[in-house]
């Protein structure tokens, strides 16, 4: 029991070392309270149709509005050219980044950690078959195959939109995993494991897993960017979800019915958001490698 | 004539935890030609004061104190520029066996010419190459090996090449710092034999690191013994070898001894590495806590210079 | 290991790899849902033209003959025809692909030179203020989404100051004006390439940049810098001649394990800026429906990006002798 809370007691503490290393980091810090922006957005989403249903994003329609008008008292990024609001547009846009984000990046994080410890844990050809078939995966350009699977396949909903990013995405991370369960396998206390009887399955989710799961959280965080971007490329060449309104299928939209010239209001808050919300994930990455990564915090010292 | 006098230089490390010295007014002298062995174990500055010499600290060391004067003229004043014509040309360095002292990517004769080239931009590459050449020949590495990659040479011919290296501008000071380390015995043998070699042909001044006394004693003229930061001991190499003064020269001569047969565990139990980050007190004895011999003196009043002969002294109160 | 044996065995993976993708695509497009003939044969086509096409696929065999015949096919560069264009598909490919590599190796090559020299100066101020400006310039760079950036780049350059051409790759006038000579029309196609390729570079220096910089400042704590010091040589040779070319090994690595991510933006960039490449041609194919070109264009792609990847992995070990023994 005791053992238990000292136990507990010390992960807490190298917790809370980590999370002040974390917040002195300027890059970190700056990424966290993006990031918390944009949460906010995404909770806020739900006020505007609340209001008014022509607030809505999708069918809420201005029955005064014609075509597209800039910012107003009504509609304070102004509408669309069917006359919906933009800004109501723009907050369910944050909603869906992160349900992509977030979803996308967790499916390719279980997919990565899985076959990279399955890879490096039982080696041999098990193990070559795996990272071939990682290396084939690792050169076919994610959003490109995407599209080609939606040609065949019909219109594609934003669940199996995220199914398909991270069915793309996790060679990268099973790459490292395997590399750490490798170099995991040589120490002792995996062999002292295994002397106790313990089998695979239990060593492999007991004993390896908990430590390659930080490095697994840190290439979370970058995946979450690299499918928000999928995501909003697949939107704006108008293969997204029909039934959601995305940052790039905003952009779709301005682009499509030809108001990039006209309507800066209209072009510029979706691209905007779309950068920072994967700059706000990128920067925190960055920060916990440093926190994770010794290598690039260590003080020099040479007596 | 003395090629060089060190006088009370002190060195600090700037940390997270604040100021640590590594060296305290560390003061000896070197004559043209001589060798001069400083000893201690790993973390006792003997590497700073090497490194201090020729300016060579990384970004958090400081020079806190103290002059360098090496043919009259302080190294501690002169500017970046001048002191990038006495490194190597002057003061040149056999590195650590351990280090990666190559540049991976490069060949060890390109890098090896480029010493030559920067201190003697008027030599052609045809010149600069013949020179290497014989440099090989004395430290026994085949010519044709000249223009391989560092990874295809074994530790102890990357060793040699290192030594090749050092001696490429005809330095009058060659600092060498743990040249053997992380060597097997027999390569280590054949580099000490040849550094002591080249030292006596050429009749180049050595200051030899490391952490080994019985080598030290075996190439050097004198002896420093450094401890958290301090010179405990100075002396010739038999006065230091034969009769050791300091309690903690005597821990580490016998801890030497013992490869010829008595094994003494409380001598082992004695060395402690000391921690970098240890702040030094300078007011009473470093060595207090491990000394067999202390007495409550040793508590109350800071260690004193004995000089026991003009050559040898210790720092300690209780030596005579 | 020779540099020959590294290129030949780099060669067989990617053949490996190259046939794993061949096969895949083959069996997604027969497998999927759906009629296989109507996606390889034009519904517009004439009943005796689609009947010879289906007979010349093969499309009325069994899936292992069906098999047989894709590959035999794509070893005689028969694509079928595109629906679109009623050409047969290997002609628009032979026309689209040169523009994409044109486009994307210059991109990719400027980026990497300018992040690996900006990056190597950068680390050497590292902590001072222009440290910090040019890396949260590079991460906001690095992130910013490309379609976005190109419409922007239209807006501005384009439409606002004027001076840059709207989109497309040549201007049709002048490229059927006699009069006008290759210097001419050189000069025209890079200049409708100046936005695509700024729009392209821009992402990828941010990111080469990032890693150059953290490399240099890994590689200055080697104790061959040390090495270098100590022979005395000035600060600028250190920097370029020791630690810039063993720092910028890992910004090559990353360029190649990029690579499929990379040709995502190219394709993205020709798009948006009507650019004739073969990444284009793929989103147009697939919007449209042409099945023949999607997959075409598709497998051409990858044979960029692998080709590409052996290039990376040549430099690479012409970098780094340690490789090539």
């Amino acid at each position: 029991m005791l053992k238990a809370l000292a136990r507990k007691s010390h992960t807490l503490e190298r917790f809370l070392e980590g999370w002040s290393l974390f917040y002195e980091n300027t890059v970190g810090r700056i990424g966290l309270f993006l990031l918390l922006f944009f949460a906010l957005m995404a909770v806020c989403s739900y006020i505007p149709p609340l209001i008014d249903p022509m607030y809505h994003p999708m069918t809420g329609v201005d029955p005064e509005v014609f075509r597209s008008t800039p910012p107003s008292p009504t509609h304070w990024l102004g509408t669309d050219n069917i006359g919906r609001d933009l800004l109501s547009q723009l907050l369910t846009g944050a909603r869906i980044a992160f349900l992509v984000g977030i979803t996308a990046a967790f499916m390719s994080i279980v997919f990565g950690t899985l076959i990279g410890m399955i890879a490096g844990y039982a080696g041999k050809v098990l193990d070559s078959l795996l990272m071939r078939f990682a290396d084939m995966i690792m050169v076919m350009p994610s959003l490109l195959v995407v599209l080609l699977l939606s040609s065949l396949f019909g219109q594609l909903n934003i669940w199996i939109i995220v199914l398909l990013i991270s069915l793309f995405r996790w060679p990268g991370i099973a790459r490292v995993i395997r590399a750490q369960t490798l170099s995991l396998k040589q120490r002792p206390f995996i062999d002292m494991a295994r002397v106790a009887g313990a089998s695979h399955l239990r060593i492999v989710f007991r004993h390896i897993l908990p430590n390659v799961l930080p490095m697994a959280l840190l290439y979370m965080t970058f995946r979450v960017t690299s499918a928000i971007i999928v995501e909003a490329a697949l939107a704006f060449l108008g293969f997204g979800d029909p039934n959601t309104v995305s940052w790039g299928m905003m952009l779709q939209w301005v682009w499509k019915t030809g108001h990039m010239f006209q309507a800066p209001y209209w072009l510029l808050p979706p691209g905007i958001c779309i950068s920072l919300i994967t700059l706000s994930f990128y920067m925190m990455g960055r920060a916990m490698e440093e926190v994770l990564d010794p290598r690039l915090r260590k003080e020099e010292q040479r007596i | 004539m003395t090629l060089l006098e060190v006088e009370n230089l002190s060195i600090a490390y700037q940390t997270r935890g604040g100021v640590s010295l590594a060296v305290d007014a560390a003061s000896f002298s070197l004559e043209k030609g001589k060798s001069l062995g400083i000893v201690g174990e790993s973390g006792c500055g003997k590497t700073t004061i090497g490194m201090g010499l020729l300016r060579l600290l990384p970004e958090n060391g400081i020079i806190q104190d103290g002059k360098v004067l090496f043919e009259g003229q302080d190294l501690l004043q002169i500017s970046e520029d001048e002191m990038r014509t006495i490194r190597w040309k002057k003061i040149s360095m056999i590195f650590q066996a351990a280090m990666n002292a190559w540049n991976p990517v490069q060949r060890v004769g390109e890098q090896i010419v480029e010493a030559i080239r920067i201190h003697y931009p008027d030599y052609s590459r045809d010149r600069a190459v013949k020179e290497v050449e014989d440099l090989y020949q004395l430290v026994d590495i085949p010519r044709n090996r000249l223009f391989n990659y560092p990874h295809e040479y074994s530790g102890g011919m990357k060793q040699r090449a290192i030594i090749a290296m050092a001696l490429t501008c005809h330095p009058d000071l060659i600092i060498a710092d743990e040249p053997t380390t992380a060597l097997d015995v027999i390569v280590q043998d054949q580099i000490i034999q040849k550094i002591k070699e080249i030292q006596k042909e050429l009749s180049i001044a050595v200051i030899f690191i490391s952490h080994d006394i019985g080598m030290v004693a075996e190439v050097c003229h004198d002896i420093m013994v450094m401890y958290k930061g301090k010179i405990v001991e100075v002396g010739k190499r038999e006065e230091v070898f034969v009769t050791p003064m300091h309690p903690y020269t005597k821990s580490l001569l016998s801890s030497y001894l013992t490869l010829d047969g008595v094994f003494d565990f409380e001598d082992k139990a004695n060395e402690t590495v000391c921690q970098p980050d240890t702040i030094i007190d300078s007011h009473i004895c470093g060595y207090i806590q491990h000394c067999q011999e202390a007495d409550s003196s040793c508590l109350r009043e800071a260690p004193r210079w004995q000089e026991i002969t003009p050559t040898h002294k210790a720092l300690c109160r209780l030596c005579k | 290991m020779t540099l020959r044996r590294l290129i030949l065995r780099r060669s067989l993976e990617i053949l490996v790899i190259f046939f794993l993708i061949l096969s895949g695509l083959f069996f997604l497009f027969h497998l999927a849902p759906g009629d296989p003939v109507s996606r390889m044969v034009d519904p517009s086509m004439s009943p005796e033209d689609a009947e010879l096409l289906v007979s010349q696929l093969g499309l009325d065999q069994p899936l292992w003959l069906r098999y047989l015949y894709y590959l035999k096919n794509f070893c005689t560069g028969d694509f079928g025809i595109s629906f679109h264009y009623g050409r047969p598909v290997v002609e628009v490919i032979g026309e689209r692909l040169p523009n994409t590599i044109l486009l994307f190796t210059t991109s990719i090559i400027l980026s990497a030179l300018a992040g690996i020299s900006w990056g190597k100066l950068v680390a050497w101020y590292k902590g001072k203020r222009v440290d910090t400006v040019v890396t949260i310039t590079s991460l906001v760079c690095h992130t910013l989404f490309l379609p976005w950036i190109a419409l922007l780049f239209i807006w501005v350059f384009a439409y606002k100051i004027g001076g840059f051409p709207l989109n497309g790759m040549i201007s049709p006038e002048l490229w059927s004006d006699p009069a006008s000579g290759w210097f001419v029309k050189a000069l025209d196609i890079l200049h409708h390439m100046l936005l695509p390729l700024l729009t392209l570079s821009i992402i990828h220096v941010g990111e080469y940049l990032l890693i150059m910089r953290s490399s240099m400042l890994e590689t200055l704590s080697e104790d061959y810098i040390l090495t270098a010091r100590a022979k005395g040589l000035s600060e600028k040779r250190i920097r370029n001649r020791h630690a810039g070319p063993n720092a910028s090994l890992p910004v090559v690595t990353n360029v190649g394990l990029s690579l499929a991510f990379s040709i995502n933006g190219g394709a993205l960039t020709e798009t948006v800026f009507t650019w004739p490449g073969i990444g284009r041609e793929l989103i147009f194919a697939v919007s449209n429906n042409d099945y023949p070109l999607a997959l075409a264009s598709f497998l051409f792609i990858s044979i960029v990006v692998l080709v590409a990847n052996l290039v990376v992995d040549v430099l690479y070990a012409y970098l780094d002798p340690r490789i090539r023994y």
